[in-house]
């Protein structure tokens, strides 16, 4: 009975971990994603109606499905009051590094460099800058959507191996 | 850039005690009076300056090598002029210009002379005696959203002089149109084109006197034509001014 308990309780152990993993690596997505979606929509709304860029982050603040994003620019939006202190590219500098948690450092520097870029006044050179960054994460997403569909499958497989493990050893 | 920054105060530069400017303290001027947006402020950059409410900023720097005057790739100086309200300033002048009929009038003085505060004392008096006054604020300095212009007064702005004041004349019936700095050759057309429609013409222009306005081209035509019947003179003279109003039609 205690080894079959216990050859149950790995079992689900390596199930939960390996769940919580993927779990991690579907929000590093879906934070991708929402940072894809707010680079595109600057793009567009600067190209189309050089729209200052306080009321595109105000419209991202209540509308980017991702929370961190959200919180990411509500953020940006408390610390333009210091413009003129301080320039944008590090309010937005510390913004990533607060709310964004971009572990690569590729990541990272790739959408410092969009802070860098909109405070810019050639207007396709901003959208220019927008453009690729959004293509950036566009790269990454499929990178990682194909590292999730990697891992399942080696998931899948540890799991079972552990488990069948568990009940040879301990059963 | 390189050099402290300075305030001009009664006609005077006076240099301040401050560490000389950076090429990033102008960024963070400009990021500031734009928000981060500069992009939004760029059509306005190229002519050389912008608009932030009632500030006016003027930018030099390294304009971009296609000659056409696209925009700066480096910023080196900013001249910020900071608008105020000065009301009664010239108080026997303004009665004058109460007179029926209106006579065409031509504000000048120097760059930096006070003619656009002038403009907007003479507009809201005039207004608040009952004569409907249409604005063309084209960089919406005039007004700046915030500066009192009359019970009787329509602003147009963000436009340029021609369209704005062909616009007033259709469409908001004014007795006057007032526009600030008559200099480009657009605006010479602007006030031929509401000169004969019956409608007056309150205007600036750079220049420190009628003979002054007369080496250039197309006031001389203005002036031929009779377009302008009086001139407000604005002389600096030790710090303060001083406003003369002069016949233009003898």
């Amino acid at each position: 009975m205690l080894k079959t308990t216990g050859a149950g309780l790995i079992f689900l152990a390596s199930i939960l971990t390996a769940f919580q993993m993927l779990l991690e690596k579907r929000k590093k997505i879906a934070l991708f994603e929402s940072i894809q979606s707010s680079l595109s929509f600057l793009r567009r709304e600067i190209e189309e109606r050089m729209a200052p860029l306080s009321e595109c982050f105000a419209f991202l603040a209540e509308n980017e499905v991702c929370d961190a994003t959200r919180c990411f620019f509500r953020l940006i939006i408390e610390q333009m009051d210091t413009l003129g202190e301080r320039e944008f590219s590090k309010i937005w500098k510390e913004a990533v590094v607060c709310k964004l948690k971009l572990s690569d450092d590729r990541d990272r520097e790739t959408f410092f460099g969009v802070g860098q870029a909109v405070a810019g006044s050639d207007l396709p050179a901003v959208c220019g800058s927008l453009n690729a960054a959004a293509q950036y994460f566009t790269d990454r997403i499929r990178q990682e959507e194909e590292k999730q569909r990697d891992f399942r499958r080696m998931v899948f497989g540890v799991t079972l191996s552990l488990g069948a493990f568990a009940i040879i050893i301990l059963i | 850039m390189g050099r402290p920054p300075s305030i001009v105060y009664g006609g005077k530069e006076h240099r301040l005690s401050l560490p000389p400017v950076r090429e990033e303290d102008l960024q963070k001027v400009l990021q500031k009076a734009t928000g981060a947006s500069l992009y939004s402020a760029s059509q306005a950059i190229k002519q050389g300056y912008f608009c932030h409410g009632a500030l006016r900023i003027g930018v030099c720097g390294q304009a971009v090598s296609d000659g056409k005057g696209t925009g700066f790739t480096h910023y080196s100086s900013l001249c910020v002029r900071m608008a105020r309200e000065c009301r009664d300033i010239c108080p026997e002048i303004t009665e004058k210009l109460k007179a029926q009929p209106f006579s065409n009038t031509l504000i000048l003085s120097p760059p930096g002379g006070g003619k656009t505060t002038a403009l907007r004392d003479i507009v809201r008096i005039l207004s608040n005696s009952g004569r409907r006054i249409g604005i063309i604020d084209e960089r919406g300095e005039l007004s700046g959203h915030i500066y009192d212009l009359g019970e009787c007064s329509d602003v147009i702005s963000g436009i340029d002089k021609l369209k704005g004041a062909l616009l007033l004349l259709r469409s908001m019936t004014p007795q006057i149109i007032a526009a600030d700095e008559i200099t480009a050759p657009g605006d010479v057309l602007a006030v031929e084109e509401i000169f004969g429609c019956g409608t007056g013409v309150l205007a600036t222009a750079h220049a420190a006197d009628p003979d002054d306005l007369r080496k250039r081209d197309s006031y001389r035509r203005l002036l031929d034509k009779g377009v302008f019947q009086k001139a407000v003179l604005i002389r600096m003279r030790d710090g303060k001014r001083s406003y003369e109003l002069r016949d233009l039609s003898c």
